[in-house]
């Protein structure tokens, strides 16, 4: 009964003793132990650690890399153009003791990480253009940022691991001017397209016309030269012929031209010196 | 006194019954005490436990067990199911969507607008990295995201961003994302990245869809004179064809008359040579023969032709036989 009762009050004794001389540092946090404002342990790995307790106070802060989304700010350009440059930063905790003496809060280190980017972000930006801000070129010109910010806030026991530009924007009224720009970029593209289907549709009916033309005039050409054979070759097959006795053909012909001319009701005026008439008019 | 101790062996007993009972009090607050330990993992999940806060050992699907509080705890981090973040748009539900007007508004390289809406779908790859590692991370692979799209898309000019270049900026994305977050030990890993709906801003869209119109009305002007040419060359080429035709068959009949023609003479001349003038005669009459009994004729009977001179040549021509 005894043992069970002691048994009851060392496991009570050693729960509280637990909780009071130790405190556990969790794998996201880091830890100071301070004294009396005085730092005594920095515990930059989770694990369990010792304390006096009442005279000893322990800090967690956060271990982690944290993003950082700054808001927009305003900034100019090279050609002093305002730009809205929203952008954020990655940045943790790397010396605790350090950021612990100058910055002790969250919101205090916020604070000085968005003065330092802002300054070094306006001063580089300061020297290039939009097409440089919102290209390739910017990464370059970022890293550098990075990097000079990391040095400024090296002091502070911060490490910066990035900034970056989420968006650039141009300010409203810009805006507005870019998308008349647009509007008015494709109504003239529009009416180009338009033009040129205009064009196209000229040409070919040109075309069409001009290819008809050339078309029939050859045919007419092809037409009178086969004409032409047919009559070459005709006279020369009646002059082989007829040149055997040229008299006779020409009374032949002539016989059969009267043959042709005379058609019906044709009036004919019979005189005496036709032939046929010889023997009417000799028998008289 | 004698009283008392009469009481004593009951009270004894009920001692001991409370003993027993506080023992057994006891027992059980030890037992559940333990219990808390005991934690269910999903099959998709993984669970990291921490002893005084470090990381220790990582338990898969089950049941599982780590000391109570405050010796180890558990974080449950689900590894497999596909995480999304969307950027211009959020869809709740299903089918419902709604567009974010500013957030899907980016710049392109030429100084335009293009509303790009882009999902981003990812996994966790190290569950430790994505638990302790960095905070807020599912927030940081959105503005990563966001930010990468963003830089992709002011690459290109708004033409190459609306039609051919949608595919080139998702997969340059994804690199890129992927490089930065593995950058800030985030353990994510992305699946995907879809570029959704691409397209004009709305205050320029008309603009834009008259220039599509632009260009049917192109096609239907360019049309129109095809149909014209394909109306007008055909007619032309058979018009050329049947004149050729024409004049083939007027060559041949030329030809052919003039065959005939000479054959029947050469088959006139051979006889006429045999009797001359005889022939000749006879031609002669044979022709007046045929050609006379159609016509009118007039004659002439005097021998000095003096009553020609009378003749009404008018009245003759008019018609009625003049004898």
């Amino acid at each position: 009964m005894k043992k069970l009762i002691w048994g009851i009050v060392i496991i009570v004794l050693f729960f509280i003793c637990f909780a009071l001389f130790t405190y556990s540092v969790d794998e996201t946090k880091l830890a100071i132990r301070t004294r009396f404002g005085k730092i005594i342990e920095v515990n930059k790995e989770p694990g369990l650690y010792f304390k006096i307790p009442f005279i000893d106070q322990v800090e967690t802060m956060e271990r982690r890399i944290m993003l950082y989304d700054i808001n927009p700010e305003s900034i100019l350009t090279a050609t002093k153009k305002r730009l809205e440059v929203d952008n954020y930063v990655m940045w943790k905790i790397e010396d605790p003791q350090l950021f612990y003496e100058t910055m002790r809060t969250l919101s205090g280190a916020l604070t000085r990480i968005d003065d330092i980017v802002y300054s070094n972000l306006r001063d580089a930006f300061a020297k290039l253009e939009i097409g440089d801000i919102i290209s390739e070129a910017r990464r370059e010109n970022l890293s550098n940022i990075t990097v000079n910010t990391a040095a400024n806030l090296a002091q502070f026991g911060l490490e910066i691991v990035d900034v970056n530009v989420k968006r650039t924007d141009l300010p409203e009224a810009n805006a507005n001017a870019v998308f008349e720009r647009m509007q008015s970029e494709r109504y003239k593209a529009a009416t180009k397209i338009r033009a040129e289907g205009e064009k196209q549709a000229k040409d070919i009916m040109a075309r069409a016309e001009k290819d008809s033309e050339i078309i029939m005039a050859t045919a007419f050409k092809t037409a009178e030269e086969i004409r032409g054979t047919g009559d070459a070759e005709a006279i020369e097959i009646y002059a082989n012929a007829f040149s055997k006795d040229p008299d006779f053909y020409k009374f032949w012909r002539v016989m059969s031209a009267y043959e042709t001319s005379f058609v019906k009701n044709t009036s004919i005026v019979l005189g005496d010196g036709v032939q046929f008439l010889d023997e009417l008019v000799g028998g008289k | 006194m004698s009283e008392e101790y009469n009481y004593n062996p009951n009270a004894q007993k009920i001692k001991k019954i409370i003993g027993r009972m506080s023992l057994l009090i006891l027992l059980i607050i030890v037992g559940i005490y333990f219990t808390t330990g005991v934690y269910q993992i999903n099959p998709s999940e993984v669970g990291l436990v921490k002893r005084f806060g470090k990381y220790v050992r990582t338990a898969g699907p089950g049941i599982n067990y780590h000391l109570p509080a405050p010796f180890e705890s558990v974080t449950i981090v689900d590894i497999l199911s596909l995480r999304k973040i969307e950027i211009g748009f959020r869809s709740s539900g299903v089918g419902k969507y709604s567009g974010i007007t500013k957030e899907a508004l980016m710049m392109t390289g030429d100084n335009n607008f293009a509303s790009v809406e882009s999902a981003v779908q990812y996994r966790i790859k190290d569950p430790v990295k994505y638990a302790f590692k960095i905070a807020n991370p599912d927030e940081v692979v959105k503005i990563v995201s966001e930010s990468v799209i963003r830089e992709r898309v002011a690459q290109r000019t708004i033409d190459q961003v609306l039609t051919s270049d949608r595919d080139e900026i998702a997969i340059e994305a994804k690199q890129i994302i992927q490089q930065i977050l593995d950058n800030y030990e985030s353990g994510v890993f992305i699946d995907n990245v879809k570029l959704q709906e691409v397209y004009p801003p709305s205050q320029v869209l008309a603009a834009f869809d008259d220039v599509n119109s632009a260009n049917q009305d192109m096609e239907k002007t360019i049309n129109t004179a095809l149909k014209y040419y394909n109306d007008v060359v055909p007619r032309a080429e058979g018009e050329a064809s049947k004149n050729v035709q024409e004049a083939e068959a007027y060559r041949e009949v030329q030809i052919l008359r003039a065959e005939g023609e000479v054959t029947r003479f050469l088959q006139i001349l051979e006889r006429y040579e045999k009797a001359p003038e005889i022939t000749k005669q006879r031609i002669y009459i044979e022709t007046m023969e045929k050609i006379l009994p159609d016509s009118k004729k007039i004659m002439l009977l005097n021998e000095n032709g003096g009553t020609f001179n009378f003749l009404d040549i008018q009245e003759v021509m008019k018609g009625g036989d003049v004898k």
